[in-house]
C-alpha cells in the first residue's frame, strides 16, 4: 500500500542530538570537518550499525567490520590482505581506521579525496564486498529497523546513498585514537621506562621526518624501496595521478597501534616490526624514485631496533579498541 | 447511493493523479512551473543516434553506440546585454543519458525577456568532485563516479566496432578527471540563431545537437582502432574532452505555444 504509506507522514519525536568532535590536546586541526554532515547520536548509530552489517556485501558475509577489526585497531588481524567475495584477496593491507579526520586523502594511494566517499570501493570491489548501492538500498528498505533509524538520524525514512555514506563517515570520522602511553606522557600523566625513552630518542632522531608527531605520519607518498610484487604489480599513488615521479609511492602509514596492525606494508610483507626494520636498515632498492631520507638505508644496531620496538609499544592505544561506542551494537 | 458515487470518482481521479508514474531521477524541480524546455538530440554526422545502429566515424571505423551520457550544469542565459542569467534550478547538474528517453530534457523557469545565447559547464566542477557524498543527478549511484580515483566522469560514451581489438570488441571512454593540467570540464557557449523571447505565460523550446563524430576528430584525432578505450583521467582523457566540446552544434529556438 505505498499510496498510503508516501500519505502517512510519521511524526519524528525528536531532533537530532548533536555530538561534539573533541580534537585532541596537541593535535592539528582536523581536515574532515563535518561540514554538511553534521555529527549527531543518531547519524553515528546509523553509520555503526551499516558499519556492522553484511548486507552491505553481495553475500552477506563482508560487512566493513570483516576487514576492519576492533580487536586490531580496526585492521584485519594477522592478515596480509583480506578475504573478499568468492574466496578472493583484497589489492592491499587493510590499514587500521583511527584519526582519518585528519587524512586529506584515503587509501595506500591516495586514490580517495572525501572519506564520505571511500566506502564505495570496498563495496563495489569485485574482490571484497561485491555489491552496489541500488542493490544495498533494496535490502535495507527491507528492514523496519533502518528505517527508524534513517528517520531519527535525517528526519525521514527515506534510504538513499548519500544518507548511508554520510552516516558511515559520521562512525569511522569519529574513531580518535590519542589515548595510548604516549599520549600520556604528553599530557604529564605517565613515564616512559628507560627502553621507552631511549626508544622514542631513536625514533626522533631517525624515524619522525616521516612518521611525524602527533599522526605518526606527515600524510606523504613515499618509496621506501620496497620491491614490487610481480603478483600485484602494484605501482602505488602513480595510479592515481598518471605521473611517473609517483611510481612506487605508498603514502606514510600512521604508526599509532602498531602492535595490533601486523602485518606491514602496503602488501602487509613483512610479518614483525623487526622485519621492517631490517629492510630499513639493508633491504632497501634504490629505484628512481626511491626517496632520499631511506634510499641509504637507516642505521640500527640490534640494540636500536630493542628500544625502537619498546618506544612503539607506547602508541598502543587500549581504551580505543575496546571503546564500547566503535563495537558491534547489540 | 447517488452522493457516493462522485466521492468514489473523486477518490479514483486523485488515486490516479497521485499514483502517475515518478522516474526516480527526475529533479524534484522538474514538477514545478517551467517556461523553457531545453532537449539534447544526438546525432551522428547529422543522422539521428539510434542506438545500436552503425554509423561510420571520420576515419571510416564502423561503430555502434550502447551508451551515450554526460553531465551539464550551471546552465545560464545570455541576456541581449550580453549578462548571463541562471535561475534557482538552472545552477544544479543534469545527467543527460541518451539511452533513457527522460532524461534528454530539462526543464527550467527563466525571467521573461530576450536572450541571445545559453552556457552551461559540460562534465562536473572541481568542488563537487571532491564534496564527498552527493545526491540527485550526481548520486554515485548513477554510475559515473570512480569508486577507487574519486571522481565523476563527465562523459561516457560506450559502443562496439569490429576496429576494437578490446574483448566484446567494445568502445570504452569514460572520460573524467578533475586536478590540473587535465581537468576534462568545458564551458559551452551555443548562441541562437535568432533571438529567444520568453514572455510570460509562454513556453519556448530550445534544442541542442550533439554530435558523436566529434568525440573521434574533434581537435585530435582518436581513431578506434589505435584508441579503443579510456577509462582513467590523465591527458589522454583531456584529449578526448577537447574533442568532444566540439559535439554541440546548434541550438534550435521555437515556441511551444500557439
Amino acid at each position: 500500500m505505498v499510496f498510503f504509506e508516501s500519505f502517512h507522514k510519521k511524526e519524528v519525536e525528536k531532533t537530532p542530538t548533536p555530538l561534539v568532535f573533541i580534537v585532541p590536546k596537541n593535535f592539528p586541526r582536523p581536515h574532515y570537518q563535518f561540514k554538511n554532515n553534521p555529527l549527531t547520536k543518531e547519524g553515528f548509530e546509523l553509520g555503526r550499525k551499516l558499519f556492522y552489517d553484511g548486507r552491505l556485501s553481495q553475500d552477506g558475509n563482508f560487512p566493513c567490520a570483516s576487514c576492519h577489526q576492533q580487536f586490531a585497531a580496526f585492521a584485519t588481524f594477522e592478515h596480509r590482505l583480506s578475504h573478499g567475495f568468492n574466496n578472493q584477496f583484497s589489492f592491499r593491507n587493510a590499514p587500521g581506521l583511527f584519526n582519518l579526520a585528519w587524512q586529506k586523502e584515503l587509501h595506500w594511494d591516495g586514490g580517495i579525496n572525501n572519506i564520505e566517499v571511500q566506502p564505495l570501493a570496498p563495496i563495489t570491489d569485485p574482490h571484497e564486498m561485491a555489491d552496489n548501492l541500488d542493490d544495498i538500498i533494496t535490502k535495507l528498505k527491507t528492514d523496519p529497523q533502518y528505517k527508524k533509524m534513517f528517520a531519527a538520524a535525517y528526519g525521514d525514512a527515506t534510504i538513499n546513498s548519500q544518507r548511508i555514506l554520510k552516516a558511515l563517515a559520521q562512525f569511522t570520522g569519529s574513531m580518535v585514537s590519542a589515548n595510548s602511553k604516549y599520549d600520556k606522557l604528553k599530557r604529564g600523566e605517565a613515564s616512559f621506562n628507560q627502553y621507552e625513552q631511549t626508544g622514542y630518542t631513536i625514533f626522533q632522531q631517525k624515524c619522525a621526518a616521516c612518521h611525524k608527531e602527533p599522526l605518526f605520519t606527515d600524510l606523504s607518498y613515499r618509496n621506501t624501496g620496497l620491491a614490487v610484487d610481480s603478483t600485484l604489480m602494484d605501482y602505488g599513488r602513480m595510479r592515481i595521478t598518471g605521473r611517473k615521479e609517483d611510481s612506487l609511492k605508498f603514502k606514510v602509514p600512521s604508526l599509532r597501534n602498531v602492535y595490533l596492525t601486523s602485518p606491514y606494508g602496503h602488501d602487509g610483507r613483512y610479518n614483525t616490526i623487526s622485519e621492517m626494520l631490517d629492510h630499513y636498515v639493508s633491504g632497501v632498492i634504490k629505484s628512481p624514485t626511491v626517496d632520499s631520507l631511506v634510499k641509504n638505508g637507516i642505521t640500527l644496531t640490534d640494540n636500536d631496533k630493542f628500544y625502537l620496538i619498546s618506544f612503539l609499544g607506547t602508541l598502543t592505544d587500549t581504551s580505543f579498541v575496546n571503546d564500547k561506542r566503535f563495537a558491534q551494537p547489540q | 447511493m447517488n452522493r457516493l458515487i462522485p466521492y468514489h470518482l473523486l477518490l479514483l481521479l486523485v488515486c490516479i493523479v497521485l499514483m502517475a508514474p515518478t522516474t526516480a531521477h527526475r529533479n524534484p524541480s522538474q514538477e514545478k512551473h517551467f517556461n523553457l524546455i531545453i532537449h539534447f538530440k544526438a546525432v551522428v554526422n547529422g543522422q539521428p543516434l539510434v542506438i545500436g545502429k552503425n554509423y561510420t566515424n571520420p576515419f571510416n571505423e564502423t561503430f555502434s553506440v550502447e551508451k551515450f551520457k554526460f553531465y551539464i550544469g550551471n546552465i545560464g542565459l545570455a541576456d541581449l546585454n550580453g549578462r548571463v542569467k541562471y535561475s534557482y534550478e538552472s545552477r544544479d547538474y543534469f545527467l543527460i543519458d541518451f539511452t533513457d528517453s527522460g532524461a534528454t530534457t530539462v526543464k527550467l523557469s527563466f525571467t521573461p525577456g530576450g536572450y541571445q545565447n545559453i552556457s552551461f559547464l559540460l562534465g562536473v566542477d572541481s568542488a563537487h568532485n571532491v564534496n564527498g557524498a552527493q545526491t540527485g543527478a550526481l548520486d554515485p549511484a548513477r554510475g559515473m563516479f570512480w569508486t577507487w580515483n574519486s571522481g565523476y566522469v563527465a562523459a561516457k560514451l560506450e559502443g562496439r566496432s569490429s576496429q576494437s581489438n578490446q574483448p566484446g570488441h567494445a568502445i570504452t571512454y569514460h572520460i573524467g578527471g578533475y586536478r590540473s593540467p587535465n581537468n576534462v570540464a568545458k564551458e559551452i557557449n551555443l548562441s541562437f540563431p535568432k533571438n529567444l523571447e520568453i514572455r510570460p505565460g509562454e513556453i519556448n523550446g530550445l534544442n541542442i545537437i550533439a554530435d558523436v563524430s566529434a568525440w573521434f576528430a574533434g581537435t585530435y584525432p582518436i581513431p578506434i582502432k589505435e584508441i579503443p578505450t579510456c577509462t582513467t583521467p590523465g591527458e589522454l582523457a583531456k584529449k578526448i574532452s577537447d574533442n568532444y566540446m566540439k559535439m554541440f552544434t546548434e541550438a534550435e529556438v521555437y515556441s511551444l505555444t500557439n
